[in-house]
This record gives structure tokens, C-alpha cells and sequence, in this order.
């Protein structure tokens, strides 16, 4: 799997949030999106995840874009928005069979992954209940269960430690990890710079809706000519950059 | 706060007049009117025949009080009140005391024309009609400022005691309207006034402004807006409409109508949605069972037939909202599945639901044993619900999309 964003240039309605915008998530990758708040993280993921339309450019996963085969683009996603959005008619047991059909799952197959990390969230006896009230955690453990459930080559994860207890982040890179040892690539977007430098492979550092800088953390310190630099440090060197300019 | 509750209440009555403007459309007022006189008319005849037996002056009584607990305490609280005012909650009483006055006004109007109404009435039943009605509006209104006072104080932790409640209030008032009717009305004044005089002298030495319990009073203005909303939906959109969810277990057993297979999301999540949001099923079976009663009492065959494609429109034209229901939830969007595949499925409940209205609404003539008046229906309902769902529903779903 290859996600590919090339030269996208979008926003809401006709006024432009992305400027420009190219990067590559690669196979078997955990990609950090970091930026200030506004610098068009989440703008990023809803026009990947097709709920916003590029003004220009182009994004495609593994040659296919919404417009050629969007059944092939959509089947290869999931996604963990930054705030938990629940049906509130449905309990738990059936946001996860109701994603099993939508994703053409066989339930044989996918009950066992999704009870294993239901366990691993504590969420297993509430299996019958309406999780639409829920605490945010529990929602947002719901949503990853439900994204990592579907086994999509490229899960998308909008902040996803706001809210969870420590225990739950642990397990959540768990599953992040995972994935990767699994060949599948996880895109997240995060402000917890320190536990994004210990498990993201590179980095995609956003400012003003552009692509600053990109790669790894060694990579990061040459670009910044910042040697010995942590992420926080290049992070800060770059917000200085937006203060100075 | 007085100047905080009369922005609010300016702009309230802007939103309600927006609506009514709505409901009170060319056509409806047409209908009301045709109601109306045909309910006055009706109402005139039976005075004229009828006989006095001993459960009138308890229903009369009845409808009165039923009137009795319309009007809400409407205190146009917002949900964020409860963290932006907290600091002013010993002040924001005098919001509260302003609301209950306010809300007091519409339920009066109310409450004296249904006075008004009983007129004619008391002189069957042998009540002098002058000083009875008179003394029945003034017992009416003492008992909904009681009413009231009791909403408001209810949001107040412990000023009143548990066994003070609006059922007891009712229970009361229904009691003292029907023995009024026996003797005199004025009897219901002396208890309602006494109720009302006796909770004002309690209160002024007990009510405790900074006791305000915010979230029952945002949890009670939310209701009664939803209540309101829900009504108005009837005949428009509201938009941001948020109706509620309720578990309804015991309708599970329908479930299995949509089968749990690999693409078929759409249809399982519409038949939960329909069975347990708050605004659909209750709507869906009202309306069945008053097209079903009507249809079995209108004498025409044509208007029978007429009766019965308006109801499977109304109810149909009801149900549209679901369709869109799931516009904000953004994995809708995600599945991979083509977007006609939510059309089909809403198509498909739709059609089901109208073709079982269709025949629920024979069911009222066939028992009555009019067989071509229940033929009728069930023919024109079936031949309108599959219009409605495989001709209109298809256009207008692409046009909302």
C-alpha cells in the first residue's frame, strides 16, 4: 500500500487551507503528522479520507483515487476522527457488526481480532450498551477498535491520545505497532511529540498548510540544522520560524 | 438577568413565530377551519340530545384538567448556562420568577376559551352558566399558577417536600373541577385558591434562590423544546432537530428483518434508527391509528379512498428525515460502498413500512364490515405507498443529496 498525495491545493469552500501539498505514506510506515493547531492537520485527513474534494492535485492509494475506484480507495481506509462519533441507536456489538457489512468482513474471522482488543480495552461486558454515552475514552477505545477491526491497509488516527487513559495509549501503540509488523501503515496526526518520536518511522511537519519538512528524525536535524535536536526542539524551531516570518 | 431573559425572550418568540408562520400555512388553516366548524357544529347537536349520565362531569372534568397540565414552565435556559451562569445562580431567580409568569400567559388564554367552551355545557347540568363560568375560569387559573409554581420550585433542591408533586396537583384539581360541576363551581375556585395561597405563604419564607439544581432545569427546557420541535416537524424541517434514543429491547425481535450480510449496512442501521429514535416509531404508529379510526368512521367511499392516500403521504413524508439522519456520522461516508446503496435501503424500509400502513389502515372498516371501503383502502394505500417509495422517493433523495 502507497498513499500518495501529490501537489494538493484545498481547503472549505474557495478559500484555501493546503497550499501545495505532497507527501507519501509508504507500506508497512507509522507517519507523525505534526503542526500547530491550524496548520491543516485535520484538513489533511478529511481530504484523504474523501469527506473534502482537493481544488488540485491528486490523492491516491496504491494508483486509485476517489474518482477512478472509490470502493477500492475506500476499502483501504480507516479512520479514528479526533472527537468520537457514535450512532446513538446502536449498541457496541452492532457499530462493529455494522462495520463488519460495510466493510465486507467475514464475522467468523473478525469477531475473534475484535474481542481480543475489546478485552484489551476493558469494553468487553458492555457489549449491549449504547456506547453514545460513554465517557470520551471509552468512545474514542470504541472508534479504535472499529478502525483496527476492519484490517484496512491504511488507518488513519486524528490525535489519538487526547482522552485515553495512560494504560489505554499503551495499548493503542500496541495495535499501531502492530499493524506495522503486519505490513499495514498507520497515518496519525499528534501534539504528544515525544511518544510520536518514539514510534513513528518519519515525520510530515505542516505549516500555513504546507509541507514544511519531512522524514525522519535525523533527517529533521539536518534539515533544521539542528544536530542532537529531540522533535520538540525542531518543533520549536519551526514555530519560531512561523513567529519570525 | 431581566434584561438577559427579555433578549432571550425576544428572540424565542421570533423562532416560534418563524415556525407558526409554517404550520399555519394556507392549507392548514383551510383544514382547521373545516375542523373547527365541524367540531362546534357536532359539539352544538349533542347538547341539544344529550342525557346527563355520571360519567359525564368527570370527563368534563377530565378534558380540563388534561388542559390543565398543557402549558409548560418554559425558563428558556441553555445548556450552557449551567457553566457560564453558575456564579449567578441566586440571581438568575429573577430570570426563573419572569418565565413563570411568561408561561403563564398562554395556558390562561387556553384555559378561559375552554371555559368558556363548558358555558353552554354547565346549563345542561344545571350550574346557574354566568357565575359558573366565571368562577370555574378563576379556579382554573389558581390551579396552573399553582401548577407553575410547583415546576419552578421543583428545581430547586428540598423546598418542597417529596409528596408535593404536579400529579397530586392534577389529581387534585380533577377532584375539585368535577365535585364543582355537581354543585357549583365556585367550590373548585375556594380549593384551587386555597392550594395557591398556602403554597405562596410557604414559599415566602422558604425559597432558597442559590439552591437551583441547573441541570434538571437544562434537562426540563431541553424536553419541552424537543416536545415543540417534534410538533412543528410535523408539518416542516427543523433543522438540528436532535430527537433522543431509547434501548427498546423488546423490539428486537424485529431486527432480524434486515439480515446481517457483508453490503448491507445501510438497511440494518435505518430499521434500528426507525425502531429506536425517539421521533419515528411513535409518530409512525399515531398516525396509524388515527388514519385508521377516521377512516373507519367517514361514511363517503371517496373520501375514505381520499383519507387513505393522505395518510400513507403523511406518513411516508415523515419518515424522510431518516434518510439524512446520518449525514454528520463521517463513517457513512467512508464505507466502501456505492452511494446509491443508502437509496436502495431507505427505498426498500420505506416501501415496507407504507404497504404495512396501507393494510393497518383497512383493518378499522373491515371490522366495522364494510368490505369495499376496506378494499378500496388497501387498494389506493398499496398503489400510493409504491408510488411514494419507487417514483418520489428516488428523486427526491438525489435532490437532497
Amino acid at each position: 500500500m502507497t498513499l500518495r498525495v501529490n501537489d494538493v491545493t484545498g481547503g472549505y469552500g474557495s478559500l484555501p487551507v493546503l497550499k501545495h501539498l505532497s507527501f507519501t505514506v509508504p507500506d508497512g510506515a507509522i507517519i507523525g503528522l505534526i503542526g500547530l493547531n491550524g496548520a491543516g492537520k485535520s484538513t489533511t485527513i478529511k481530504h484523504i479520507i474523501g469527506l473534502l474534494t482537493p481544488q488540485a492535485g491528486s490523492i491516491e492509494i496504491d494508483g486509485a483515487t476517489l474518482a477512478t475506484d472509490p470502493d477500492a480507495y475506500r476499502q483501504a481506509i480507516a479512520y479514528v476522527p479526533e472527537t468520537p462519533v457514535l450512532y446513538q441507536e446502536l449498541t457496541l456489538r452492532e457499530h462493529l457488526e455494522l462495520t463488519m457489512m460495510a466493510y465486507g468482513l467475514d464475522p467468523e474471522a473478525t469477531w475473534p481480532l475484535a474481542d481480543a482488543m475489546l478485552e484489551r480495552f476493558r469494553l468487553g461486558n458492555k457489549l449491549e450498551w449504547f456506547p453514545a454515552n460513554f465517557s470520551k475514552g471509552m468512545k474514542q477505545k470504541v472508534m479504535i477498535v472499529a478502525a483496527f477491526m476492519t484490517q484496512a491497509k491504511l488507518t488513519i488516527i486524528d490525535e489519538p491520545f487526547t482522552g485515553l487513559d495512560p494504560l489505554a495509549v499503551h495499548d493503542l501503540l500496541d495495535l499501531v505497532t502492530a499493524a506495522r509488523a503486519a505490513g499495514r501503515s498507520v497515518l496519525m496526526s499528534t501534539h504528544i511529540l515525544a511518544t510520536a518520536e518514539q514510534y513513528a518511522d518519519s515525520f510530515v511537519l505542516l505549516k500555513d498548510g504546507q509541507v514544511r519538512a519531512s522524514g525522519d528524525v535525523a533527517s529533521l536535524r539536518d534539515q533544521f540544522a539542528l544536530p542532537d535536536a529531540s522533535l520538540d526542539d525542531v518543533y520549536l524551531a519551526m514555530t519560531k520560524e512561523a513567529a519570525d516570518a | 438577568m431581566r434584561e438577559l431573559w427579555t433578549r432571550r425572550l425576544r428572540r424565542h418568540q421570533k423562532a416560534q413565530f418563524r415556525y407558526l408562520k409554517l404550520v399555519f400555512n394556507d392549507h392548514f388553516v383551510l383544514a382547521l377551519i373545516i375542523l373547527a366548524g365541524t367540531l362546534m357544529y357536532g359539539y352544538s347537536q349533542t347538547l341539544q340530545t344529550l342525557v346527563v349520565s355520571w360519567w359525564l362531569r368527570p370527563l368534563v372534568g377530565l378534558v380540563l384538567v388534561a388542559l390543565l397540565a398543557l402549558g409548560q414552565l418554559a425558563t428558556l435556559v441553555e445548556p450552557a448556562d449551567a457553566t457560564f451562569l453558575l456564579p449567578q445562580t441566586g440571581a438568575f431567580a429573577a430570570a426563573m420568577l419572569r418565565a413563570r409568569r411568561y408561561s403563564l400567559l398562554l395556558p390562561g388564554a387556553v384555559l378561559a376559551l375552554a371555559a368558556l367552551a363548558v358555558m353552554p355545557l354547565l346549563r345542561v347540568l344545571g350550574v346557574p352558566a354566568g357565575s359558573g363560568t366565571l368562577t370555574l375560569i378563576v379556579a382554573l387559573w389558581a390551579f396552573k399558577d399553582t401548577d407553575e409554581w410547583l415546576q419552578l420550585l421543583g428545581h430547586y433542591q428540598r423546598i418542597l417536600p417529596r409528596w408535593a408533586t404536579r400529579g397530586l396537583l392534577l389529581v387534585l384539581a380533577w377532584g375539585a373541577v368535577t365535585v364543582g360541576l355537581w354543585v357549583h363551581p365556585a367550590l373548585a375556585m375556594l380549593v384551587a385558591l386555597a392550594a395557591d395561597l398556602a403554597l405562596r405563604w410557604r414559599l415566602s419564607s422558604r425559597f432558597a434562590p442559590a439552591t437551583l439544581d441547573w441541570l434538571s432545569v437544562v434537562a426540563a427546557e431541553e424536553k419541552r423544546m424537543g416536545r415543540l420541535y417534534r410538533f412543528y416537524n410535523l408539518f416542516t424541517d427543523v433543522p438540528g432537530l436532535a430527537g433522543g434514543v431509547r434501548r427498546r429491547k423488546w423490539l428486537d425481535v424485529l431486527l432480524p428483518l434486515a439480515p446481517k450480510r457483508a453490503g448491507q449496512p445501510w438497511a440494518n442501521l435505518f430499521l434500528r434508527g426507525f425502531l429506536r429514535r425517539t421521533e419515528f416509531l411513535g409518530l409512525y404508529l399515531r398516525l396509524a391509528v388515527i388514519g385508521t379510526v377516521v377512516i373507519a368512521l367517514v361514511q363517503p367511499l371517496w373520501l375514505a379512498a381520499l383519507l387513505a392516500a393522505l395518510f400513507v403521504y403523511l406518513v411516508g413524508f415523515q419518515l424522510l428525515p431518516l434518510a439524512l439522519a446520518y449525514g454528520e456520522v463521517v463513517f457513512t461516508h467512508l464505507w466502501p460502498l456505492p452511494d446509491q446503496a443508502r437509496v436502495r435501503a431507505f427505498i426498500a424500509l420505506t416501501r415496507g413500512l407504507l404497504l404495512v400502513l396501507a393494510v393497518g389502515l383497512s383493518v378499522g372498516a373491515l371490522l366495522r364490515g364494510r368490505w369495499l371501503v376496506a378494499g378500496v383502502v388497501l387498494g389506493v394505500g398499496i398503489a400510493f405507498g409504491l408510488a411514494f417509495a419507487q417514483w418520489y422517493l428516488p428523486r427526491r433523495l438525489a435532490k437532497a443529496a
